[in-house]
């Protein structure tokens, strides 16, 4: 190691950024996290829309204003009943089942026992069965399936 | 001020500093508003004449939602680039650092330098090859960063670690010193 990099190593506190913990728990809940952020980026845009300010929003859903913070940083892991009771005294959707057709993207690490291998050759693309109906695409480059499902 | 490590395996790559009565430090404060909704909307009320003005220099038409949005994406993609460096302990960091000033060419010792990802900024002091000292992040809406109170802020900051780093002796002394004799 060279001089310098001996120096700032010795220099530098002993306790490491917190970053790397947050950027791996950001990761490795990526999913709903994204769902979270999203609904309160609708939460807060409403809120602004309706002039209400989120103490406003605490006493009328009868929860503490520290839940209502969570919320709007997208960090909350908000139940079904919690986002029910927000679109109703916001009046907006927050989530959407859609009715006739899906599409979207799933982790290869998500897929179910017994799924389609993936190959070894770059930007193979191989159409699987879904297990009940549908089909399904998987992508070596960014090692996503992308699932197509008729109603 | 103090230093503090974000990448230090197998070698020491990234640093950043931690400001006396902050509970955390740049790196962090960063990607933590970076992340959060709330704070990214606020940011986006109160620069919205530079959203406005960004948009029309750009042909885009993001809304304070769409951006807010777009900025969570944008760093979620920077986040991931930064956390597999870290995690594989490659040593890409100065890919991804380029001279603060457009003009400069070459690399030196105790250079101003930034990675970006469209309107979001990473200020860094390079101390010498893939070693940096991450100083602030910013998302950048006006060309100038002496533009905007919180652009120029990380202006300063980049010249008081500059500094720091100076004082306390943490630069490649025969770089440094050939730097200062102008060779």
């Amino acid at each position: 190691m060279s001089e310098i990099r001996k120096n700032i190593a010795d220099f530098a506190e002993k306790d490491r950024s917190k970053w790397i913990e947050k950027a791996r728990y950001r990761r490795e809940n990526r999913n709903w996290l994204r769902k979270s952020k999203r609904i309160a980026v609708r939460v807060l845009s409403t809120l602004k829309e309706k002039g209400m300010s989120q103490t406003d929003l605490a006493e009328t859903l009868d929860v503490s204003r520290q839940q209502i913070s969570k919320i709007v940083k997208g960090k909350e892991n908000l139940t079904l009943k919690t986002v029910a009771e927000l679109e109703n005294v916001l009046g907006v959707v927050l989530l959407d089942i859609p009715e006739t057709e899906v599409e979207m993207e799933v982790e290869a690490s998500y897929s179910w026992p017994g799924a389609f291998e993936p190959k070894t050759e770059k930007n193979v693309t191989k159409r699987v069965k879904w297990p009940k109906s549908g089909r399904q695409k998987w992508n070596q480059s960014d090692n996503i399936y992308r699932y197509r499902k008729s109603a | 001020m103090k230093i503090v490590a974000i990448i230090a395996d197998p070698e020491p790559t990234l640093y950043t500093v931690q400001y006396h009565g902050n509970d955390k430090d740049e790196f962090d404060i960063a990607f933590d508003d970076w992340n959060d909704p709330e704070w990214l909307r606020l940011f986006f009320e109160e620069n919205e004449t530079d959203l406005d003005a960004y948009n029309k220099f750009h042909g885009t038409n993001y809304t304070i939602d769409e951006a807010v949005l777009k900025t969570l994406d944008d760093a979620e993609k920077l986040e991931d680039l930064l956390y597999d460096i870290a995690c594989s302990g490659s040593e890409y960091l100065q890919d991804m650092f380029e001279q603060l000033h457009e003009k400069e060419d070459d690399y030196y010792v105790l250079q101003k330098s930034k990675a970006k990802r469209s309107w979001l900024r990473l200020y860094a002091i390079r101390i010498d090859e893939h070693l940096y000292v991450f100083t602030g992040g910013a998302i950048k809406l006006t060309r100038k960063m002496n533009e905007r109170e919180h652009t120029k802020l990380e202006l300063d900051k980049l010249f008081q670690v500059k500094e720091f780093l100076k004082r306390k002796g943490l630069v490649n002394k025969e770089a440094f010193e050939k730097l200062e004799l102008g060779l």
